[in-house]
């Protein structure tokens, strides 16, 4: 018996290795691109929700209750202004011709007072209900965020699992374990000889 | 076992973890700055001082009926002058203290209430930026936050909230002009189909019959 009872079980063992090693290695390495596309896809999710996240914040930052108090005075003046002539239907003007230019001047400067009350008062409501629409728009901007998170969630979790799944599959050939088996088994085999 | 390259992925990993983390940190400090700036801070003043104003005129314009009010009956029931209208002067001044004084109150927690709801927003902003792609937890948080911030505020808003604080003037009035309905009638009797005797009592309103009917009825 030569020296190849010594080499050849050693090529064997060496071959049967290495197909292991390289079955392995490469399913590793898909593993890895598995993973790694599954990272950058959810790095891109995450730069979407943080975009969000930031259009939100600038929103919050740029509000403030003057946009909402003109347009509020505005409207309570206009309301005001088209129900004046039936808010003074049978006082703005002298019910009695007798009463005279006295009681006309009365009339005009009861008139004028109630219309200074008016405008204050339009003046007070809008000052007050400004910073609460404000505060309602702020939530709504809240509500939005929180749905659009959600909805991107739900596509990161979508991908988390495509990713899992991918990672998963990405098993070592059978055939080249299958062979680096044999291969070891007959260096074995040949070795027990 | 296998290398492979396996360090790339999480590397990557890793970086887009510390990239999220001062993300994070970046957003939270900006919703900190909005809601901590004097901008906000003046917002709350003005809301408060705008809430007052609402409510002072409310107030003042029940006080100019009250005032009003009284003159008239004071003059009706022959009163004008006398002992009595000073007293009723110093109730009307007490009950327009007594208004001015729940108008702050209420200016001040419709205050504290707006600070309290920019609070709760503040924190749902930070939950999330934080909460990044979970949000599910999240976003039913704000929205519940949000239907409360509206009921919160608006309540404030109501001037019906001050409620009114002239109304012992105003039922002295009313009963002032009762009275004298019910001088008008006694005196002069009602046109009804049998009338009524002068001086006849009057069993609606015993207390301004005749000194001889008292403790009667």
């Amino acid at each position: 018996m030569g020296t190849e009872a010594f080499w050849v079980p050693a090529v064997l063992s060496l071959v049967g290795a290495g197909a292991s090693y390289y079955a392995n290695n490469q399913a590793a390495k898909r593993q890895n691109n598995a993973a790694l596309a599954g990272i950058q896809q959810q790095e891109a999710l995450q730069k979407q929700a943080n975009a969000r996240v930031a259009q939100t914040i600038g929103k919050v930052a740029s509000s403030n209750p003057q946009q909402y108090q003109q347009q509020d005075t505005k409207q309570y003046l206009t309301a005001l202004q088209q129900a004046r002539a039936a808010a003074q239907q049978g006082y703005g003007t002298n019910p009695n011709p007798t009463g005279g230019n006295a009681l006309q001047s009365w009339i005009n400067r009861d008139n004028a007072a109630q219309t200074a009350y008016a405008n204050q008062s339009a003046g007070n409501l809008a000052a007050v209900e400004a910073p609460q629409q404000q505060r309602m728009n702020e939530g709504f901007q809240l509500g939005n965020l929180g749905s659009d998170l959600g909805a991107t969630g739900i596509n990161s979790r979508n991908d988390y699992y495509l990713t899992n799944m991918a990672v998963n599959a990405a098993k070592p050939n059978p055939w080249l374990l299958a062979f680096g088996q044999a291969a070891q088994g007959a260096a074995g085999a040949y070795g027990g000889k | 076992m296998c290398g492979g390259g396996g360090g790339s992925a999480q590397q990557a990993a890793q970086q887009q973890q510390a990239q999220q983390q001062a993300q994070i940190a970046q957003s939270t400090d900006a919703i900190n700055k909005i809601f901590n700036s004097p901008q906000r801070q003046q917002q709350y003043t003005d809301y408060g001082n705008n809430l007052l104003n609402l409510y002072k005129q409310n107030l003042n314009y029940q006080q100019g009926i009250a005032s009003r009010d009284l003159k008239f009956a004071l003059a009706r029931s022959g009163l004008t002058g006398g002992s009595y209208q000073a007293d009723a002067g110093a109730n009307l001044q007490h009950d327009y203290n007594q208004g001015l004084l729940s108008a702050e109150s209420q200016a001040q927690q419709g205050k504290s209430q707006m600070e309290q709801a920019d609070q709760q927003t503040k924190q749902n902003l930070i939950a999330l930026a934080q909460s990044g792609l979970d949000a599910t937890s999240a976003a039913s948080m704000a929205n519940s936050a949000l239907a409360s911030n509206i009921g919160n505020a608006q309540q404030y808003s109501n001037v019906n909230q001050l409620g009114n604080f002239f109304g012992d003037v105003s039922d002295y009035y009313k009963n002032s002009l009762q009275n004298q309905q019910n001088k008008q009638v006694n005196q002069y009797g009602v046109t009804g189909l049998f009338g009524a005797a002068p001086g006849a009592i009057n069993w609606s309103n015993p207390q301004v019959n005749p000194g001889w009917w008292n403790g009667h009825s």
